[in-house]
């Protein structure tokens, strides 16, 4: 196949999420050698023949540390601990676990999918309790995604959730109701964040091609990223960087634009979002639209670009073409303010197969020491990101026969101990580390 | 077989589809088999009434839990309302404290003793000191331990001091020579400031007046160690300018309103209430061995004691008194609990009273049963169903509304997913009940209220701020005469369900460039008005730039034209003269300074060549150039 993008084939399960599941003959073959445990995690990289089959890919020289391997050795061994279904049977598209919390407090993790929204303990040996379940009114209905955050007057955890219907609701499972909705988007919502350093800065990712800044505190849109020079297409996945300072977006459009939230007229829209009182004003908030995006580029990804998220400065990506690039914008000693705005350079690519639908989310841990990975015939890539080059990462696969549908996401808690992925089938897998 | 369980039925089967109805009118020509058509026919009912059946028993029990108005005070319901206002007239606010203590005088002997209480302290007893003084103050107070109100967060408690006595300490004789004495009166068990008192306590606080203790040893050091060091186990060993208090709690009346202290002689264990100690922790579990010493018992030997008499006073008490039986709690829980009774009883009482529906002229002259027939049609009025009912309440929410006009004027308006038409009866009256297809389900209030107050709409909570929107509260039309003819025909329109109720702009907007709901104080604002945006100045601008076969003088005066242009909304060629005039005006300083004069010339001149400024206009433009050129150089 050509470079050129037109003769780019589209995957055939654009429009709908869903997938048509179709087993892959290796599958069972793999699974049932192992007769030990059938649960089971075992090591390898990417072998030739997936990469042989994918020919988008340029490759230039990243070889990805091929032959290096040792299939003993390997870091990261997990092992499947539980799983459970919920009783919609419609797919499950997110999971978030609550990272803000302490040690010792109970981990608690929320999965959305269909018109419900679940909030689950994980307890200690694979253990997970059913908390609370929250149902839409609207059996239309579908969530897409949902993000944490706490309530930073009293610590109180929030959870918000979005989708379909493009409203986002701010659930408080401390008081057990939805206690706010924010309305403002013309379609669904594909991705939501929170700011790393604000608790009441929200962002959100829409298929009417913006993106927007919310501050859940005083219920106002602050800043709506997008526009005329902003993505072409349903945008379907964001993040911030460490700091907050900057966005970086992706979506149907192929193309990956980074936001700059340090620039005065978005700093100011935040500060200001606290001061202005909805009930004395009357006039609305001016809510600060950029239409301007710092740095875009369409030349990492060849198709839509569902998943995307820092990696320090530089930026991990996917599409739907079985590989995570890792690249940076500008060239490769370009620091942050001199970026070449036509230039990028890829680092690195993590390849694995089977993963060529689109709505399908990698996750780091916390200190993005693993990244994971789920495919659409129910597998789990693990890299440990662990490693000096990264030429030298290794890849775990975790296989479970049973778990044979497109796992939507994957989330880990904080230290990477805990892989949690969620499937079309509406199935919840936990997979636990081994020391 | 009552209407109101034909309605449950139809809920019963709407869930399980399995059973066949029960009797229903059968066309007699039809030859089909008997139970297929019931089956078929009974498909077509369901399919009719079972969605709104299903709708009214939601809102029926909704009702029940949170009502959104209440029946008694809608103007066809007056029969419902069961207190009249007839005391009104005679009313003065004076006679409200006489009413109270007319109450309460009635119920008091019941709960509590008429008599006085009156203790007599004999004496103070502490084995273990000696003390300086030889008498302490005792001081009784009477705490009154309420029930909780809804908003309280605990208990409330209320303290009332009843009086100090000074009384002896370690009396040696049998025989006081003074003996201290306090009584209460039996008004203070009485209900408090509208709370409802639990139960009384008494509470006796003795404060030893601290003096330095007498016999005169040297071998205690004063004042050098600090006074808490020395109270160990919570026991004084050391009287020296502190004052002690000790204390002790007895109960008076439970909270079944026994009284629990009666008369007779009383020895009360007192504890330290200057230390810390909290009693839980004194409690220890103790085995009963060989007559040895058990800690607790021998709390009258360690501890200080307070010896008093109590006598019910006024009345001669031999014997022990019986504790009087919770009897007022009893009635008062039927009291509240009468409502339903009570409104039955008087939904009887009024309907055997003839002389008063014949005044009003509602009703044809009061039957003891009304029977009501309803006719249920379904399948475009082809067919129907019958069921009777024998009294007048709603078969969805089963009101009872005591009269048959006030039934239609509730099943009318209350219902209005069904069109009700109706009929004299033979034998009653018969209602014709179908599916209204014109039911407007859609919201009738304001849609502000949905959407002005963000994630806080229909919030149950607490007070929440609202915006304010003019709205009918009361309406007060000339109302025709209440008159079963309106219920007669279904064509007519009725003229009192056409009225408008929440005024002005019933409508939401939404803001253009966020898609919010436009809220009714910014609706002044108009989101849409300037034409030439940031963002769209900021593109010409950048588009500008890309260009490469202009130079930059060329692309200044680009951008300043084209943003005048956008922003003034020129867009007729005849407007171009002033377009120039006025660019002079605003921008002629910038074109001197930046000296594009000569790209503004180039640019005139292209202007004149497609035709859109006549010649004089350049020189126009030039000459106020040169003006403000010279001005700037002078």
């Amino acid at each position: 196949m050509s470079d050129s993008e037109d003769n780019v084939t589209v995957p055939q399960t654009k429009k709908t999420r869903v997938s048509t599941l179709q087993t892959e003959g290796s599958f069972h073959t793999e699974g049932s050698g192992d007769d030990v445990d059938e649960t089971s995690s075992w090591s390898s990289n990417v072998d030739d023949a997936s990469r042989s089959e994918t020919p988008n890919q340029p490759g230039p020289g990243k070889k990805a540390g091929r032959g290096r391997r040792k299939f003993k050795n390997c870091k990261l061994q997990y092992k499947l601990t539980n799983y459970l279904k919920e009783d919609h049977g419609q797919p499950i598209f997110g999971i978030q676990f609550n990272n803000n919390t302490k040690d010792g407090d109970p981990l608690n993790f929320a999965s959305v999918g269909s018109n419900r929204v679940t909030v689950y303990e994980c307890q200690k040996e694979g253990k997970i309790k059913l908390l609370q379940a929250y149902v839409d009114a609207d059996p239309e209905e579908n969530f897409y995604t949902c993000a944490w955050t706490y309530e930073d007057t009293s610590g109180q955890p929030i959870l918000a959730v979005a989708g379909l219907r493009g409203i986002i609701r701010i659930i408080s499972p401390i008081t057990m109701q939805c206690v706010k909705h924010f309305i403002g988007h013309g379609n669904a919502i594909n991705e939501l964040k929170f700011h790393p350093r604000d608790p009441n800065i929200l962002m959100s990712v829409s298929k009417d091609h913006a993106l927007r800044l919310w501050n859940i505190k005083t219920d106002i849109c602050v800043a709506m990223l997008g526009g005329v020079d902003g993505h072409r297409d349903e945008v379907l996945s964001a993040d911030f960087n460490i700091d907050g300072s900057k966005i970086v977006s992706c979506g149907m459009d192929h193309s990956l634009k980074i936001w700059r939230l340090d620039q005065p007229k978005v700093r100011e829209a935040i500060e200001n979002s606290y001061k202005f009182n909805v009930n004395k004003e009357n006039r609305p908030f001016k809510t600060v639209t950029d239409n301007f995006p710092y740095f875009s580029t369409r030349d990492i990804h060849r198709n839509y670009v569902d998943c995307v998220r820092w990696f320090g400065n530089f930026i991990l990506s996917k599409s739907c073409e079985n590989s995570i690039v890792c690249w940076k914008p500008g060239t490769l000693s370009q620091t942050d303010n001199t970026v070449d705005k036509d230039k990028v350079t890829v680092l690195h690519r993590f390849d694995y197969r089977d993963c060529d639908i689109w709505y399908m989310r990698f996750s780091m841990d916390y200190w993005q020491k693993v990244l994971a990975l789920g495919n659409q015939v129910g597998r789990i890539f693990v890299w440990d990101l662990d490693v000096e080059d990264p030429q030298l990462t290794r890849c775990t696969t975790l296989v479970h026969q049973k778990c044979a549908t497109a796992i939507r996401q994957t989330h880990m808690n904080r230290d990477g101990s805990i892989i949690l992925a969620v499937c079309d089938d509406a199935t919840i897998w936990r997979w636990d580390r081994i020391k | 077989m009552t209407l109101s369980r034909g309605i449950d039925e139809v809920g019963q089967i709407l869930r399980s589809k399995m059973r066949p109805k029960k009797k229903e009118k059968v066309s007699k020509e039809e030859k089909k088999p008997q139970f297929e058509q019931i089956q078929a026919d009974h498909e077509l009912f369901l399919q009719a009434f079972e969605k709104p059946t299903q709708i009214y028993r939601y809102l029926r029990t909704r009702n029940l839990i949170a009502p959104v108005f209440l029946n008694r005070t809608l103007t066809y319901m007056k029969d419902r309302n069961t207190r009249t206002n007839k005391d009104r007239e005679t009313f003065k606010v004076d006679s409200l404290l006489e009413k109270v203590e007319a109450k309460q005088n009635q119920t008091t002997p019941h709960n509590y003793k008429t008599e006085y209480m009156s203790f007599t302290f004999t004496g103070f007893y502490d084995k273990q000191e000696n003390f300086a003084s030889d008498t302490v103050d005792v001081e009784a107070f009477l705490v009154k331990i309420c029930h909780k109100k809804r908003k309280d967060v605990s208990s409330p408690v209320m303290q009332v001091s009843i009086g100090t006595v000074q009384v002896p300490v370690n009396p040696h004789q049998r025989s006081p020579s003074k003996a201290a004495a306090i009584s209460v009166a039996s008004e203070k068990f009485n209900y408090n400031n509208g709370h409802a008192v639990k139960s009384y306590m008494l509470l006796i606080k003795v404060t030893v007046k601290g003096s330095h203790s007498c016999n005169g040893s040297v071998s205690h050091s004063p004042s050098s160690e600090p006074p808490t060091k020395r109270r160990k186990n919570g026991k004084v060993s050391d009287m020296d300018g502190t004052e002690l208090i000790f204390g002790a709690e007895l109960v008076i009346y439970d909270k079944h309103k026994r009284c629990l202290l009666t008369d007779g002689d009383y020895e009360l264990a007192l504890t330290d209430l200057t230390s810390r100690m909290s009693p839980k922790k004194q409690a220890t579990w103790e085995t009963v061995m060989d007559g040895k010493a058990v800690g607790p018992f021998e709390v009258f030997s360690i501890c200080p004691t307070l010896k008093f008499k109590l006598l019910w006073s006024e009345a001669p008490v031999n014997g022990p008194v019986s504790p009087p039986s919770p009897l007022v709690s009893d009635s008062e829980f039927l009291h509240n609990n009468q409502y339903n009774d009570a409104i039955d009883n008087r939904i009887t009482s009024r309907e055997s009273s003839p002389e008063k529906k014949t005044k009003n002229g509602l009703l044809p002259p009061a039957k003891k049963k009304t029977r009501i027939f309803y006719q249920f049609l379904y399948n475009n009025n082809t067919r129907q169903q019958t069921e009777a009912h024998d009294d007048l309440r709603c078969p969805w929410c089963s009101i009872n509304c005591l009269q048959l006009y006030c039934l239609l004027r509730h099943l009318r308006l209350c219902h209005a997913r069904f069109n009700f038409v109706f009929v004299h009866h033979p034998k009653g009256a018969q209602i014709n009940v179908s599916i209204n297809e014109g039911y407007d389900g859609s919201y009738l209030g304001n849609p502000q209220d949905l959407h002005s107050h963000i994630g806080y709409a229909f919030c149950r909570q607490g007070p929440v701020r609202r915006t304010p929107v003019t709205q009918v509260l009361v309406y007060r039309p000339t109302r025709p005469k209440f008159s079963l003819l309106e219920f007669m025909e279904s064509e007519e329109s009725d003229p009192h369900n056409t009225r408008q109720l929440a005024q002005g702009h019933n409508r939401l907007y939404y803001h253009t460039g966020t898609c919010q709901p436009v809220r009714p104080q910014e609706i002044d604002e108009d989101s849409e008005s300037e034409n030439d945006p940031m963002w769209l100045r900021e593109k010409t601008i950048q588009m500008l730039d890309e260009f490469t076969d202009v130079n930059e003088g060329e692309k200044e005066i680009m951008k300043m034209w084209n943003i005048h242009v956008m922003r003034n909304n020129y867009i007729a060629d005849c407007q171009f003269t002033t377009a120039c005039q006025t660019f002079v005006a605003e921008h002629g300083v910038t074109i001197v300074e930046k000296n594009l004069c000569r790209n503004f010339l180039l640019h005139m001149i292209n202007l004149y060549d497609f035709g859109l400024i006549k010649p004089e206009i350049i020189t126009q433009t030039m000459m106020s150039i040169n003006r403000i050129k010279d001005e700037i150089t002078s």
